[in-house]
């Protein structure tokens, strides 16, 4: 029986936040420190034919300025790139910008006043270049060509346009369907919008460089940096603070273009260099979600049982002005997976436009292709007239059942839509709820209330991570891995697993910063992996010591190690509890052996079911209720109640994990109803909206009544570290379609592009 | 943020004194004005901000028999606050705790509500962001919310060639309400108080605000505010509307109808009113009163869905 995993644990950190006392990179003042300000294109596209910085360079106060041909220690490589194309994509654009806001050059100065006063006084002259804005547009053969190697604006992912999986035959599949329909959805292009914005601060001593950057990714940091600078990694150090949010941003080139140019200026000028970005920088300079997208739909069904025979997805979705191929994912989850359909097939067109790169933003794709796919199986039983709950008890996928990892089949690990469904609807009370297709729960004049729900899938990690375990000779415990605590409390669980396996106390377990000084080599936190991949490292590490433990006590007990257990910092005979010792004297018992136990643990991903041969994926799984009131004369929704249920294998820290569901409600909901960077076609493509108040998320009273669900059960993962997989993606990913299919039942209008605007309802309903 | 000279006024006299000349500009709560400063969003930023906080006598509520002054410093959670402007001014009660957040209500003073700047985000442009909008507000040619996005825009032309809107919750009010603003020059209708062309207000560049007065309601009318934001909580007004709607012997005998966050100023919904007079107020009547304002309604590319808001707010004020 578990001692300290699966109770609440207040987060290590919490007092340290609530108090203001918590470190964060923008915290870091060095003496002698200059501030970094970036000068961007104001064009969508464009050759940069010159760049005169000498009246930048006189203003007193200023130190350096770089570009991409003056750029001191930046190579002039562009970067390489996971999959993608990567065509030109540098720290400082040598002869080219393709995204409005894209940077040209740099200035440290004494102080952020002046260094904007210089960037103000540097002279480019650009070529400006015709610029596409739309994904379909794209691929036009009339469209402009951005790249002249990359025939009709295709980006590629591992080497292939126009990306593709299948599963059985999908026309033939559609012979056999009683009921066709089609659709076509669009989702918007939206931001992680944290708090805190990029930061980062270099510092040069001697030829070993050291830069704290708020970051998912400590040794992607350093790898990235290592070939942007052409220095070796072991003369790079890597520092990570608390972060104040990331959801996926930060995570990537974008903000090593930030690293590389403060380490540049800070070469050149002998001192730290702090690049703090505005809120508004955020906005232009970061990659986004893969949007704006378009989802074409169709699918076929059986009518007396609703069966799903046959669904072909088609995607169009922007990848943004550098062809990294990161908006191809959008389709696998929500294309390929969830279903039983007998036949599927997907296929995504990413192509580049003159827009913000698409990148890692919180579910990866799935929020913006669930929007879609979880509309699309209500309208398909609603074809079938069957209840969509009823519809999707039947037809959900369950463990072993055929899913997709992007591009690769295997089957699901684990996972229980059935449980998660049912638990929800009870306390929704969907079955009272419920009346029909497009019959409101209740109508007040022009107010009409509907109820809608999804479900939602979403990989749980992929990877390899180290870890070091050491016990001490007090009892204590140390973890040393690069474990980027992004506010889901990772530090905290990863401390919780440790102190349980090791049979100590969780206040006596200390996790280390992230800092690639000393840490073993870390995966980052990306893809819901901070739990199966991140932790499991330090499990693996905890088991590991806790073997030594096993071994050392019973040479010092003189039992067999079978006869031993370990609990409350304790090794003890289970058959005679007082013969015991304590972990930090069986650590410290050899005197010619001071380092006591000290040891290192991996996890690497790829489970294989030994029955099938197949991989064996692990997803987090969840599914949302939603009643919403419309008002039909102004468009305006309501959300008046949500109930989310969310799956997590054993859950470690059930306070923290509820906090994911929050999150991720929250989100959601931002998502659904407010979040779009709105792109100026008119004016080069520019973000118009790059500011809090334009760019909305939701505050408090916006959320209604929500109730999260955590359904811990360990079967959920069985090929994960102590039973326990990731859940934060997917717990954002169920809102908007729940509420979609909720605004349906109430209006009848089916909201097929997002966000959920009043002025969208209104023109669903024909009002305007 | 952009340099600037601070200067702290004594008296209403000292602030007159310290406006003059070329770049400065008051200060009041700061919370629009301060921010457009941190932005560099301005061509020609003021040099000198004349903070008129610290003037005593500009902050109070004070009722007689006649109506109600408040100072020109009184900050918008006090007016909303105040239980005497509850039961009496109740529009302006709503209105002032419609505008923003609780903390910006804290800083915000009504007439800095009065003299906010357009949100307009081709005006607001931060300078990092790379690009810089010289638009027609700001003394260009070009008002790019034309041909750009302009959902948020005016839905009755322009003024002077811009589009944006005045989005104060206070100043429809003050209109509907029949108030009047005392300057330092002059005592001025408040419908006469705003133009929207390339500026809010008819405020001359040494000229402040020190009060408002509404004049107390007839007993027979009844005042309204709503207002329609994306997020209610925080946002500026897509539309909102103030009302007075006076009833003698069951039938309208006066209406003044109110809308904002719909042209360059506040905008009187005088076809709304006309259509009113006479009638005992019902659906039908309400309805067709209010399609009026789809009548005079000439909505950009963006911005058709604000009619049908506008539409459905005025009726359901009628209504109400």
């Amino acid at each position: 029986m578990s001692k300290v995993l699966g109770q609440d644990h207040i987060k290590k950190e919490m007092e340290l936040k609530i108090t203001g006392k918590a470190i964060y990179v923008g915290d870091i003042d060095l003496p002698g420190m200059l501030e970094c300000r970036v000068l961007k294109s104001p064009y969508a596209h464009a050759e940069i034919l010159s760049i005169d910085t000498t009246e930048a360079e006189k203003l007193p106060g200023v130190r350096a300025v770089v570009t991409a041909r003056d750029s001191g220690i930046v190579r002039p490589e562009p970067f390489e790139t996971m999959g993608g194309a990567h065509a030109d994509y540098y720290v400082l654009p040598p002869e080219a910008v393709y995204i409005a806001g894209e940077q040209i050059a740099a200035v440290a100065a004494e102080t952020k006043e002046i260094a904007r006063e210089a960037i103000k006084l540097i002279k480019v002259d650009y070529q400006p270049l015709p610029a596409v804005f739309d994904p379909i547009d794209a691929l036009k053969p009339d469209a402009p060509v951005i790249y002249p190697d990359l025939p009709n604006n295709k980006a590629s992912l591992f080497g292939m346009t126009d990306i593709s999986i299948a599963r059985g035959n999908v026309e033939q599949g559609f012979k056999d369907a009683d009921v066709i329909l089609q659709s076509r959805y669009r989702w918007p292009t939206t931001a992680h919008a944290p708090l805190e914005p990029y930061q980062t601060v270099a510092q040069w001593n001697g030829d070993n460089l050291t830069v704290w950057i708020s970051t998912q990714a400590v040794w992607a940091a350093v790898d990235s940096i290592s070939r942007s600078l052409g220095i070796p990694t072991n003369r790079i150090t890597v520092i990570n603070k608390w972060v104040g949010g990331a959801f996926g941003g930060k995570l990537g080139e974008n903000q090593i273009i930030f690293s590389c140019i403060v380490a540049a200026l800070a070469k050149k000028t002998g001192r730290p260099v702090r690049s703090l970005l505005e809120m508004n920088e955020q906005f232009i300079m970061s990659h986004h979600n893969c949007g704006p997208g378009y989802y074409d739909v169709k699918g076929g069904i059986k009518l007396n049982d609703g069966r799903p025979v046959a669904k072909d997805t088609v995607v169009h979705v922007n990848d943004g002005g550098h062809a990294l191929g990161m908006g191809a994912p959008v389709a696998f989850e929500s294309g390929a997976n969830v279903y039983k359909f007998d036949n599927i097939q997907v296929t995504v067109h990413p192509a580049l436009c003159n827009l913000n790169i698409s990148g890692h933003k919180r579910s990866f794709g799935d929020a913006e292709g669930m929007f879609c796919s979880e509309q699309f199986v209500d309208e398909l039983a609603e074809a079938a007239g069957m209840d969509p709950l009823v519809w999707r008890m039947k037809w959900a996928v369950r463990p072993g059942d055929p899913t997709a990892f992007f591009l690769w089949w295997g089957e699901l690990a684990g996972g229980n839509y059935a449980a998660l469904m049912t638990k929800a609807a009870d306390v929704f009370g969907w079955k009272e709820k419920w009346r029909g297709w497009k019959r409101p729960t209740a109508v007040n004049g022009a107010k009409r209330r509907g109820i809608g729900m999804a479900l939602s899938m979403h990989l749980t990690g992929y990877g390899a991570s180290t870890s070091a375990v050491r016990i001490n000779h007090d009892g204590t415990v140390d973890v040393n891995c690069a474990a980027e605590d992004l506010g889901q409390g990772i530090k905290s669980a990863t401390a919780i697993c440790v102190a349980e396996v090791l049979g100590v106390r969780y206040e006596d377990v200390s996790v280390s910063e992230d800092n690639t000084a000393y840490n073993p080599r870390g995966g980052g936190v990306n893809g819901s992996k901070g739990t199966p991949v991140n932790i499991a490292a330090s499990i693996a590490a905890a088991k590991n010591a806790r073997a030594i433990l096993l071994e050392r006590a019973a040479e010092l007990l003189e039992v067999k190690q079978e006869e031993l257990e370990v609990a409350e910092g304790k090794v003890f005979v289970k058959e005679q509890p007082d013969k015991a010792k304590t972990i930090g004297e069986v650590a410290g018992a050899d005197e010619f052996d001071e380092v006591g136990i000290y040891t290192h643990g991996k996890e690497k991903s790829g489970a294989v079911n030994p029955e099938t041969g197949q991989m064996m994926y692990e997803k987090s799984l969840a599914a949302a209720f939603c009643e919403i009131e419309a008002d039909t004369e102004t468009g305006a929704v309501e959300i008046l109640k949500i109930v989310m249920a969310c799956d997590c294998g054993a859950v470690i820290n059930p306070g923290a994990a509820l906090g994911q569901v929050d999150g991720g409600l929250i989100q959601g909901l931002g998502g659904a109803m407010y979040e779009d960077l709105i792109f100026d076609k008119q004016h080069e493509g520019i973000i118009i909206n790059a500011n809090f108040p334009d760019y909305k998320v939701p505050t408090f009273p916006e959320f209604g009544d929500f109730t999260g669900i955590i359904h811990s059960d360990p079967a959920d993962a069985p090929t994960c570290q102590l039973n326990a997989k990731g859940m934060s993606e997917s717990t954002l990913v169920p809102i908007a379609p729940a509420i979609a299919n909720a605004i349906y039942n109430a209006t009848g209008a089916r909201m097929k592009i997002g966000p959920l605007t009043p002025a969208r309802v209104l023109e669903a309903l024909g009002k305007i | 943020m952009e340099r600037f000279a601070y200067k702290d006024a004594a008296t209403v006299a000292d602030a007159v004194s310290m406006l003059k000349g070329e770049g400065a500009s008051v200060l009041a709560g700061g919370t629009d004005l301060v921010n457009l400063l941190k932005k560099s969003a301005l061509t020609n930023p003021p040099k000198k901000l004349v903070n008129i906080k610290n003037i005593p006598g500009l902050n109070f509520i004070r009722e007689d028999a006649q109506g109600l002054t408040i100072g020109a410093a009184t900050k918008l959670s006090d007016i909303a606050a105040s239980l005497i402007i509850r039961e009496k001014y109740s529009a302006l009660s709503k209105a002032a705790e419609a505008v923003a957040s609780p903390p910006l209500r804290e800083m915000g003073t009504i007439a800095g509500n009065l003299c906010q700047e357009v949100q307009c985000w081709y005006f607001r442009r931060p300078f990092l962001t790379g690009t810089f909008f010289d638009c027609a507000r700001k003394g260009g040619r070009t008002c790019f919310a034309i041909a750009g996005d302009n959902r948020y825009h005016s839905i009755f032309g322009g003024a002077r060639g811009c589009v944006a809107v005045n989005a104060s919750d206070i100043a429809p009010v003050l209109i509907a309400l029949n108030a009047k603003i005392k300057t330092t020059a002059r005592v001025i209708e408040a419908e006469r108080f705003f133009t929207g062309a390339h500026k809010t207000t008819t405020l001359n560049d040494d000229e402040i605000i020190t009060e408002v007065r509404i004049p107390a309601p007839n007993s027979g009318a009844k005042q309204t505010f709503t207002k329609f934001a994306l997020r209610p909580t925080i946002d500026f007004a897509v539309v909102n509307v103030a009302t007075l709607i006076t009833i003698e012997d069951d039938k309208v005998a006066d209406a003044r109808i109110v809308l904002n966050a719909v042209a360059p100023a506040p905008r009187r919904a005088t076809g709304v009113e006309e259509a009113l007079k006479g009638k005992a107020i019902g659906e039908s009547v309400a309805e067709t009163a209010a399609a009026a304002i789809a009548k005079g309604a000439v909505p950009l590319a963006g911005n058709k869905y604000k009619v049908q808001i506008a539409k459905t707010l005025v009726k359901r004020a009628i209504l109400n």
